[in-house]
């Protein structure tokens, strides 16, 4: 793919698909993710990490043995097993090599096992036939975009009062509501494409 | 000695000391833009401001008496509200859209976030961007001059001058037809000149800064200068994208609401600056020609940040000191974290048991946790490719009957149709059509266009005139209702029997469908790539590959 069409997959994945936002695959992220800008930042690191090695493989065996042997119906099993193996893999090594990165961010790499962003950028990069470069950089630029969106939404609850609304929406529906006044937001990046 | 002395302490010029005048203030500058709007469109645009005003006094008291609040109509802030989203509607709006919008922006952005002062998104922006959302209320954009009766909505809807921007196009009107206000547009942002007057008053009686509109509009300009299209004169190009679409009214009324643009001088030179590159970057690049309100939008979700970045720094403190202590706490922290070799021999024989069976009790553990996922694994793979061996003849069986209804509409002409190993960059697949009798009739191509909201996938079957037999759309983001309509079997009959390049008007053309020009100007595309692809499939050099063994 033409750098132009790099980029076009780059920009889609950060603003016009932003995972969280756009492509409402936000589910499956820690609570406190939503109420802390530092955790949400945490997490936000270790979800990159995970969705591009995700991507990865899941390229990779796409490539190597769904599409050779034409067993693509295995792929969506194989993908389930992938992402938590993967996190598992990963929280193993760190807590071997690393211990004082696992002690700071091993609660959070636990929950990305169960991240539908990661599942989810694994999956649509299989299903949209991208190349390996293209694939690398939508899930990188992805998780970049879910980081930055979890993060503001963190920042923007300690900065807004939420008690000031009618008793029967306080608590979670007026976040929902703030949630979708950001997504509104994002509605006139659908469809920008560069060239 | 008796000369009556001023009371009045310098600055000798009032500044509003109340919201109430500061709200006033601003209505006062928007008047001169509400009056040209009456000039050109009729006195239909008093009673949609009327109606839009009313809405929005309406919904703040009925929510502040329901929940038991304060009183606030008094600090106008409704009013303004009200008048702003009426000078963001066209011409032609019906009259519940404005209550729609008014609704939407005082009681769900304002009021439950506490009212005036705590929300973070500009309420009459927010109203007007929902309004958008639906693309059929807000597209009809009249003539000015054309003065629209009371009742029936009955204008001719003219192209804007940013329709044409949008196609890389300079308007037909001259620049000062654009300054003046002779353009379609929204009500209050056709007149350039009433909107800076209006600016500049609000400038003078220090309601607003001048630091948010000139650094949007100045990264406004460098961008479309740096943009701009072959054929057209730089000036030109970046005074006409200055003076169409909203970019004045909402660089000088949206974004410089004190409540969702940030407090520091040096934040709302940032908040200038990305609104200014987000507006242009949609302009350019997105299916929407306008980008204003979402680049605000868009940049109001992230005032906190530039707020924090902007903040002046002590006296005494270098310029980037408060970076620097950033970074080196940063480095300190990540300092402490270390490599530590992991610890990789494995004992195999341990003494005093039998060879091979410490090695057992080691696995044992790790065993019995794997064993239950092992025998979900294979259930699971065994269900999995018993239900394939069942269904794959069914699904085959679909497949094979799918492909042959696309290529009945794609080529009627043709029997049956196998891929062909040709490979050309901009098409997903060439496949080959045969008739009855086994003769070559044509080459079925399948190409991606960009619409409105994503790509459009479609099959084009070209024979070997070199003229289209058929069009079939298989996939699309478009919405339905709208972009669907340039879809539609009769609508894509009209490409059946052109050939060479298809243009949207003129000889050898196909009208886009009114309503949905993004979706049809991509099937246009699409249809156009195909022919271009069969045309070269015959010649050496062309961008058609043939690629040997598997296909």
């Amino acid at each position: 793919m033409g750098i132009l069409d790099l980029a076009g997959v780059a920009l889609a994945a950060l603003l016009s698909e932003n995972f969280v936002l756009v492509n409402c695959m936000g589910i499956g992220t820690r609570v406190r993710s939503f109420r802390d800008p530092m955790d949400a930042l945490r997490t936000g690191y270790c979800l990159t990490v995970v969705m591009v090695l995700g991507a990865l493989f899941s390229w990779l065996a796409d490539y190597l043995v769904f599409t050779r042997f034409g067993l693509q119906y295995y792929r969506l099993l194989f993908l389930a097993l992938l992402i938590p193996g993967l996190v598992a893999g990963l929280r193993k090594f760190i807590r071997v090599c690393l211990p004082e990165l696992s002690r700071r961010m091993d609660e959070n790499l636990a929950s990305i096992s169960t991240n539908c962003a990661a599942l989810g950028s694994a999956l649509l990069v299989v299903q949209r036939g991208y190349s390996l470069p293209a694939a690398l950089l939508f899930s990188f630029l992805g998780g970049v975009g879910a980081t930055v969106a979890t993060a503001s939404f963190a920042s923007l609850r300690e900065e807004v009062s939420f008690d000031s609304c009618p008793r029967c929406f306080r608590g979670l529906p007026i976040l929902f509501i703030t949630g979708g006044l950001m997504a509104l937001g994002l509605v006139g990046f659908y469809g920008l494409h560069l060239g | 000695m008796n000369s009556t002395r001023s009371l009045r302490l310098p600055p000798q010029m009032g500044q509003p000391t109340t919201t109430a005048a500061m709200m006033a203030d601003v209505m006062v500058a928007l008047l001169p833009s509400l009056a040209m709007a009456v000039f050109f469109f009729g006195f239909r645009v008093l009673i949609l401001t009327a109606v839009s005003i009313g809405s929005c006094l309406l919904f703040e008291y009925l929510y502040r008496r329901l929940t038991g609040q304060p009183d606030t109509l008094r600090d106008l802030s409704a009013c303004v509200t009200g008048l702003l989203l009426a000078l963001s509607l066209p011409a032609t709006a019906a009259y519940l859209i404005p209550v729609l919008g008014a609704a939407f922006a005082i009681v769900v952005v304002k009021q439950f976030y506490g009212g005036l002062g705590k929300n973070f998104m500009n309420p009459a922006l927010a109203g007007r961007m929902l309004l958008a959302t639906f693309p059929v209320l807000m597209t009809n954009w009249s003539k000015p001059l054309d003065r629209l009766s009371l009742w029936e909505v009955d204008a001719v809807s003219a192209a804007t001058p940013l329709s044409y921007l949008h196609t890389g196009s300079l308007p037909p009107q001259g620049l000062d037809q654009l300054f003046l206000g002779l353009q379609g547009g929204c009500l209050g942002e056709v007149s350039s000149l009433m909107l800076l007057l209006g600016g500049l008053y609000l400038v003078m009686r220090r309601v607003i800064s001048i630091r948010i509109p000139a650094s949007y509009l100045g990264t406004a300009a460098l961008l479309a200068l740096a943009f701009v299209p072959e054929g057209v004169s730089a000036g030109s190009w970046v005074a006409a994208q200055l003076l169409s679409g909203s970019l004045i009214f909402g660089a000088f009324f949206f974004a410089t609401d004190p409540t969702t643009s940030p407090v520091t001088p040096r934040g709302q030179i940032m908040f200038g600056v990305g609104c200014g590159a987000l507006t242009m970057l949609l302009r350019f690049f997105s299916s929407y020609p306008e980008g204003v309100g979402w680049a605000i939008l868009t940049m109001n979700c992230c005032v906190w940040l530039l707020d924090r970045a902007g903040l002046p720094r002590r006296f005494g403190a270098g310029r980037f000191s408060v970076l620097r202590e950033y970074l080196s706490r940063a480095r300190l922290s990540l300092a402490e974290i270390h490599f530590i070799k992991p610890d990789l021999h494995f004992s195999l024989i341990k003494e005093g048991k039998m060879p091979g069976e410490a090695h057992l009790d080691q696995i044992r553990t790790q065993a019995k946790a794997l064993l239950h996922l092992g025998a979900v694994l294979l259930a699971t793979v065994l269900v999995i490719f018993g239900v394939h061996r069942f269904t794959d003849l069914d699904t085959a069986r679909a497949e094979a009957k799918q492909q042959q209804q696309l290529l009945a509409q794609v080529m009627p002409q043709a029997a049956f149709s196998s891929e062909t190993p040709y490979r050309a960059s901009g098409a997903l697949s060439i496949q080959a059509g045969y008739s009855a009798d086994n003769e070559l009739v044509g080459y079925c191509i399948e190409v991606q266009a960009q619409g409105f909201s994503g790509a459009v996938t479609m099959e084009v079957g070209v024979d070997l005139d070199g003229k289209v037999t058929g069009v079939a759309v298989t996939d699309h983001k478009e919405t339905s209702g709208v972009g669907t309509e340039a879809m539609t079997p009769a609508a894509l009959h009209r490409y059946v029997g052109k050939s060479g390049t298809i243009r949207s008007s003129g000889s050898n053309s196909v009208d886009a469908v009114s309503g949905a020009t993004a979706t049809s100007q991509a099937i246009t595309a699409g249809v156009n790539r195909a022919l271009a692809i069969v045309a070269t499939l015959d010649q050496e050099g062309g961008d058609v590959d043939y690629v040997d063994g598997e296909v």
